[in-house]
């Protein structure tokens, strides 16, 4: 008698833990999806400094493996509204973080590091 | 309320967990071994009232958690090492408080002994994701 009331408490607790996960991972799923969409839609109805365009290109290819798609963080942390001089940014890029942040200074030529200054500024 | 905001409310609301459920198992073990029938009583009741903290302070945790990382359930690197830990945690947690919550003190010895391998279970899960994230937090600080 006592452990079929159990099993049964146990089937209650289950389904409810399992659809506040899943309700849990579905909003966040919308939410996302909201969130993408309004930001692709801002991009496409700005028009954007071709310095930023190319920035966001190099950004997209050097940068956003560890800082996200969309500079919002992931291993490396969010890029959005950094209050760091250009002076400051250039010298991280370029020398990176010992044991964090890969170098870029071979790889990235001076105006390819403004151009990623750019970008940067450029996010809010 | 900006993101830093709400990365004060995760840090804050995630200890809660950390150290409530690990308490919980500690309290409820005691209970089931002290001489005293009301102090066992007296022990149960605050491994019950700990894990329901501790389980509450989850939402909030969850909550703020989403809204840092853009409502990524999932991501990559330590963002993802960080999440593989938490949403079993957040299941099973919710699950294991609903359960002793229905149950009251109706549960036999050994269902109460699989919850309590169940709770430690999920006390071990949350100080693993605790671990990824204080990970994910350095890597923001040395960034800064």
């Amino acid at each position: 008698m006592r452990s079929a009331g159990a099993v049964k408490a146990a089937l209650c607790a289950g389904a409810i833990a399992a659809s506040m996960l899943g309700g849990t991972l579905a909003l966040a799923e919308f939410m996302q999806k909201k969130s993408a969409l309004q930001s692709s839609l801002a991009s496409t109805n700005s028009p954007q400094n071709p310095l930023v365009a190319q920035g966001q290109h190099l950004f997209l290819m050097n940068c956003a493996h560890c800082h996200g798609d969309d500079a919002r963080g992931d291993e490396g942390p969010d890029l959005h509204g950094l209050r760091k001089t250009d002076a400051r940014l250039s010298a991280l890029i370029n020398n990176g973080i010992k044991g964090e942040m890969p170098r870029f200074n071979q790889k990235l030529s001076p105006s390819d590091v403004q151009a990623l200054i750019a970008f940067l500024n450029s996010l809010k | 309320m900006g993101e830093e905001f709400w990365l004060r409310v995760h840090g804050g609301s995630t200890h809660f967990p950390i150290v409530l459920l690990f308490v919980s198992v500690l309290f409820d073990v005691l209970g089931l071994y002290w001489p005293d029938r009301s102090a066992r009583r007296g022990l149960h009741f605050a491994g019950f009232g700990a894990a329901f903290i501790g389980v509450s302070f989850t939402f909030a945790a969850v909550a703020s958690g989403l809204l840092i990382s853009n409502w990524r359930t999932l991501g990559t690197g330590s963002l993802l090492r960080h999440h593989i830990f938490v949403w079993p945690v957040f299941g099973i947690s919710i699950a294991l408080v609903v359960w002793r919550l229905l149950m009251r003190e109706r549960a036999s010895s050994r269902a109460f002994g699989i919850y309590l391998i169940g709770m430690f279970a999920a006390s071990v899960l949350v100080f693993a994701a605790g671990y990824w994230g204080g990970e994910l937090a350095l890597a923001g600080q040395a960034g800064q």
